[in-house]
């Protein structure tokens, strides 16, 4: 580690990994009681759990994004970061009232919850996703202010590079995007229109920055690319992810009482959104076929790669399945829908995370990168979660399409009701899937705790050859 | 044109012809094969029969596959549309997959066989 500040990371990501295993055994409970309705009720109803496993993803990404940028930036920017002590009090804000808002969500009947909170003096609760409290809302736009002064007065007295500053547009993008989230007009086409400026703009606009540079930066380190070349194509690559996401945020409008033009600016914008996606593919694999050195981190190399590919699926190619105005009026919150979102969160955003924790953690941890045995355990847990996620999308794409077949495209529709028990056994498939996920996520828990075996050691390539 | 940026050529084509302009692509593709197929280098040579086969023999397993689908399963069956999506997106994305590997390798300035059907258009 060349600056001793960048260990403020090791919080956040710690943090990050705990709220991803609270995220996914939510995702297990709410995916039993889509086949098992009564499950766990009245203790965590489906609508909590859907609430909880949701927010706790969204919640631990920003916490695996804060912390890669406190990693990153000090040596992007070659000095020590501004103020390690605010970084420290931060997570501790930032991880006190996350967990008081799930405790919120778990323990309190959610409208008694708005009352708590006052949230009749601002009312910003009771939409997907952003469903907190406007108090905790408060509490993260004072978080990102914080971190984004931290960050930046880093990167303003030390050097500026590509990665840093597409990160920092990235970071604050993502906190001005997230001030829509206070802004809930009474008129309902208004109030989803906007609320998309959150949604889409992060996952499908500055969020794909965040992804780019981390990307970068990842790769740079275990390749040994020259950072010119390196950065060229991430201008490229964020440059194609602001032309194509932003107008593409029309997908969104098609049925929701805007005008009729949304759709075909919506359609031609968001087809085009999987370029830069395939793009991002091209760029991992084409870095890591010119690496000038072997480094001993395979796990990480792994992540990366596989970052670039499971994003172009779930994102590029899950997300064209359904973008087209005329396939979306059949498609629009079906399975179809929840197939996308899974692979792509899980392709684009979890996967980054995960591997800049494999790249950075040894690292805070005194090794270049881990044991071997460690290693491989980490790898395997890499193709468990990864494998199991392609099921699951296929699972719920199958359940989707049929879902589309006999409740909305036929003659004689079907009610929601008997189509969800029609398509039961895929429900029980994307279970199994999910428990397989949770296998190679307690793998990849443990692996952080075994030792042995002779970590590989670094090498040019022309050394090798 | 020979060489690196003829082989670069031939797999930008091919993944056109999978992404953003199929058929016109692939014409595109033909007439480039069609031109080198006596003049091109080893390298061009490679990825120009590498990227024209495995198109055909792409698209081959895409349409006949699809066909023998809908013959078997019928139009009026949600279950044909679901096989016929998640295997057209399966397969369709494979052949995309294959081709960045192609197009990286040429880049590279590397011979390159497409996994499972390349092996049948070697130069």
């Amino acid at each position: 580690m060349k600056y001793s500040s960048q260990a403020v990371a090791k919080l956040y990501f710690i943090a990050a990994i705990g709220l991803f295993v609270g995220q996914i055994l939510f995702g297990l409970v709410m995916g039993l009681q889509y086949v098992w309705g009564d499950f766990l009720f009245p203790a965590i109803p489906f609508n909590v759990a859907r609430m909880v496993h949701t927010n706790l993803l969204i919640v631990w990404l920003l916490f695996g994004f804060m912390g890669a940028a406190y990693y990153l930036v000090p040596e992007e920017a070659e000095r020590e970061l501004h103020s390690p002590f605010l970084a420290r009090l931060l997570f501790w804000v930032f991880l006190v009232a996350g967990a008081l808002t799930i405790l919120g969500y778990l323990l309190v009947p959610y409208a008694r919850l708005a009352e708590l909170t006052m949230n009749d003096l601002l009312p910003t609760m009771g939409r997907e996703f952003l469903e907190q409290p406007t108090i905790t809302k408060i509490g993260i736009v004072i978080v990102a202010l914080g971190f984004l002064y931290n960050i930046g007065m880093t990167i303003l007295a030390g050097r500026k590079t590509v990665v840093n500053l597409v990160l920092l547009t990235g970071l604050v993008g993502l906190a001005v995007f997230f001030l829509f989230s206070f802004y809930v007009p009474d008129n309902l086409v208004l109030d989803k229109y906007f609320w998309w400026w959150v949604v889409h703009l992060w996952v499908e606009g500055v969020w794909e920055l965040i992804l780019g540079s981390i990307l970068a930066f990842v790769l740079i380190k275990i390749t040994g690319v020259d950072r010119e070349v390196i950065e060229k194509w991430l201008y490229v690559i964020i440059a194609m992810t602001l032309i194509t996401g932003i107008i593409g945020t029309g997908h969104h409008f098609y049925w929701i009482g805007t005008p009729e033009y949304w759709q075909w600016w919506g359609s031609v914008f968001s087809a085009m959104e999987p370029i830069p996606f395939f793009m991002m593919t091209v760029f991992a694999f084409n870095m890591v076929n010119r690496r000038r050195r072997e480094h001993p981190n395979r796990a990480a190399m792994l992540w990366a790669l596989g970052t670039a590919v499971m994003a172009f699926l779930g994102a590029g190619v899950w997300g064209f399945l359904h973008t087209l105005a005329p396939v979306n009026y059949y498609t629009h919150g079906t399975q179809v829908t929840a197939a996308h979102g899974h692979m792509a969160f899980y392709g684009a955003y979890v996967m980054i995370v995960l591997t800049v924790i494999s790249y950075a953690m040894p690292i805070m941890r005194g090794q270049e990168a881990s044991d071997r045995r460690s290693q491989v355990m980490e790898m395997w847990s890499f193709w468990l979660m990864t494998v199991s996620m392609v099921f699951i999308t296929l699972f719920l794409t199958g359940a989707g399409v049929l879902q589309v077949w006999m409740q909305r495209y036929t003659d004689v529709p079907q009610s929601f009701m008997v189509v969800q028990q029609k398509i039961e056994i895929f429900y029980w498939l994307r279970e199994l899937a999910g428990l397989v996920f949770l296998v190679g996520l307690v793998l990849y828990v443990i692996s952080f705790f075994v030792k042995g075996g002779e970590p590989a050691r670094a090498a040019d390539t022309a050394d090798t050859a | 044109m020979r060489g690196k940026p003829l082989a670069i050529r031939a797999e930008a084509l091919y993944l056109a012809n999978l992404m953003i302009a199929p058929g016109l692509a692939f014409l595109l593709l033909l007439a480039l094969y069609w031109k080198h197929r006596h003049d091109a280098d080893p390298l061009a040579l490679n990825h120009l029969s590498q990227t024209v086969g495995v198109s055909v023999a792409g698209g081959t397993l895409i349409v006949a596959v699809l066909a023998a689908f809908l013959l078997a399963g019928g139009m009026e069956s949600g279950y044909t549309l679901m096989v016929v999506v998640l295997y057209f997106t399966l397969v369709h994305s494979s052949l995309i997959f294959m081709g960045v590997f192609g197009l990286i390798r040429a880049m590279a300035g590397e011979h390159y066989v497409y996994p499972l059907i390349g092996r049948l258009f070697r130069a």
